[in-house]
């Protein structure tokens, strides 16, 4: 079991990522913009981060380049963005250890790279 | 001594007549000179020259060199004649050739397309009017001001020059502006040295299409968040991840809503562009206003209901009726009237009114709601444009409402004004003109 916090905008989408992620036995916390998502990531552990790029008060890319240098996340960051979008995102978090999901995304999907997410940190720990 | 007089005269006249028959036997014994040799050097004699050789014509027809002596002259007349054509035929020509030297002159530098020519080191050697213009160049002008120093971009990759073809966009340091430069292809005869551009003045062009690839996107990140949500869902329901009923139903729910709003979306954009495109053809009929104006409140009771807002219509007993698109009106009044409802909090009001002078039909739409920062208000008629106000984030919308209602205004001559205090309400206030003068697009 991982804790995993959302931060989407959108209340759907959020809501059938966390329904998936709970399904699947993980913590769900859920953040609806990205200042809120970053104070989370402060205040607690989160393994991973799954995040939206266009947010309201701070965007994805800026909460992710924050959570990355500040080592605020365990295993590993999603981020869910436009197809169109990803050659700018890519250069923007050039170096960073992320993991590009184009939307509309596949919620079985999301939760494989959770998954292997979560395997490759086991293995890299054993 | 006077008698003699008629006697010398006589001696002279009889000498004359001698010294005439003898030049006349002399002349005949002349040895005939080749004639074109005459002729040649008759064509050299200067015109006052040939008038005075013109005197001396020699009358006795029957003689051979006379007659000769005569056609000659006659040639040489002839082609003084031609000669005097002639120049003057060159003069005309000349003068026709430097009016149109000067008329093409004239020309390159009054058209409205820019024309520069520019030396090997880029240093402008002729500008035209547009071009200034064009270049931004100010009270100094363009001459022996360097092309590099007026572009942004580094010219470096294209030195000019004989078969150096350029045909592209650059833009200035000068001003906010883009110029297309086209070089004109040198003669084939043509030393290195100079190269003529023609200038395209393209910043409203780039305009447009920034204004479209912005649309584009927004068009395509709208369109991408309830797609999301279909698809999500609808896997979320196929994949039987989901055993509780009432999450079953909230799946469903979920798929209706946004194929619903998938399609208002699309409507939207549609309408909007035909609108803007001019090409959206309005039905014109006579509209009760009051008729209108109670349908769209009616329809939207639910809303406010749901939501908790008051909405509160105040006619007067007379209103008029209008030239008008009724279903687009409809439109018009319903993004206002629902803007309204989003944006107030539950238990606050929402109130229509309506006026007329006569001239002018007015529909207030005064809500009770959080306001416009006055940052926001200029720009709220804006295709997608929505305030970073985080209450404003967490509504749903497509921030097309206001531009499409803006645009229905517009083509029935109208406009919508707007004056809003923040944390206070907002007051927008649809005017549309009454009677059949109003400027309408059809």
């Amino acid at each position: 079991m991982a804790t995993i916090l959302v931060a989407e905008d959108d209340a759907h989408i959020s809501r059938v990522v966390s329904m998936w992620l709970t399904q699947k036995g993980h913590r769900v916390l859920e953040a609806h913009n990205g200042v809120r998502a970053l104070e989370m990531l402060r205040g607690g552990t989160i393994d991973i981060l799954i995040s939206d790029v266009n947010m309201p008060v701070m965007n994805g890319i800026d909460l992710v380049i924050i959570a990355c240098r500040e080592k605020l996340v365990g295993t590993g960051v999603i981020l869910l963005s436009s197809r169109a979008d990803q050659a700018g995102i890519r250069q923007a978090l050039a170096g960073l250890k992320v993991t590009l999901r184009p939307k509309p995304f596949s919620p079985s999907g999301l939760a494989r790279d959770v998954e292997r997410m979560l395997a490759d940190q086991s293995v890299a720990a054993e | 001594m006077s008698g003699w007089m008629p006697i010398w005269l006589a001696a002279a006249g009889l000498l004359s007549a001698i010294g005439w028959l003898g030049w006349r036997r002399f002349g005949r014994r002349v040895p005939a000179e080749p004639i074109e040799r005459i002729g040649r050097q008759l064509s050299r004699v200067p015109a006052e020259i040939a008038g005075d050789l013109r005197r001396l014509q020699l009358d006795d027809a029957a003689d051979e060199l006379a007659r000769g002596w005569n056609m000659l002259l006659e040639a040489v007349a002839a082609a003084r004649e031609e000669l005097e054509e002639l120049r003057l035929g060159r003069h005309a020509r000349e003068t026709l050739e430097r009016y149109q030297a000067r008329w093409m002159t004239d020309l390159v530098a009054r058209m409205p397309y820019g024309l520069i020519t520019v030396s090997d080191d880029w240093t402008i050697t002729y500008a035209n009017a547009a071009a200034e213009r064009m270049l931004h160049a100010g009270s100094g002008g363009l001459k022996d001001r360097s092309l590099r120093d007026l572009i942004r971009n580094d010219l470096s990759p294209f030195h000019p020059g004989r078969g150096i073809a350029l045909d592209r966009t650059f833009e200035l340091k000068t001003a906010e502006a883009s110029v297309r430069l086209t070089s004109l292809a040198a003669r084939d005869d043509a030393e290195c040295g100079e190269t003529v551009f023609f200038l395209h003045d393209v910043s409203q062009q780039k305009a447009v299409e920034r204004e479209r690839s912005q649309f584009l996107y927004h068009v395509t990140h709208e369109l991408r968040t309830p797609l999301t949500n279909i698809r999500a869902y609808a896997e979320t329901l196929s994949e039987g991840v989901l055993k509780d009923e009432a999450m079953l139903r909230e799946c469903y729910n979920v798929i209706v809503g946004e194929t619903q709003r998938l399609s208002r979306l699309v409507e939207d954009i549609l309408s909007l562009s035909q609108m803007e495109a001019g090409a959206a053809r309005l039905t014109m009929d006579d509209v009760n206003t009051a008729r209108l104006v109670r349908q769209v409140v009616e329809d939207m009771q639910a809303q406010a209901d749901d939501k908790g807002v008051e909405l509160i219509l105040s006619l007067p007993a007379k209103m008029p009726t209008i030239r008008g698109d009724k279903d687009r009106l409809a439109v018009l009044l319903t993004n206002l009237v629902g803007n309204a409802i989003k944006y107030t909090p539950s238990r606050g009001r929402v109130e229509v009114r309506a006026e007329d002078d006569g001239q002018r039909f007015r529909v207030e739409v005064r809500d009770t709601g959080i306001g416009i920062a006055p940052e926001d208000q200029p720009r709220v008629f804006e295709k997608f444009y929505r305030s970073a106000d985080e209450r404003v984030a967490q509504q749903p919308g497509t921030g097309l409402g206001l531009a499409l209602a803006m645009e229905i205004a517009r083509a029935h001559g109208g406009t919508i004004e707007l004056s809003s205090t923040p944390g206070e309400g907002t007051i927008f206030t649809a005017i549309l003109p009454v009677g059949r003068l109003a400027a309408v697009r059809t």
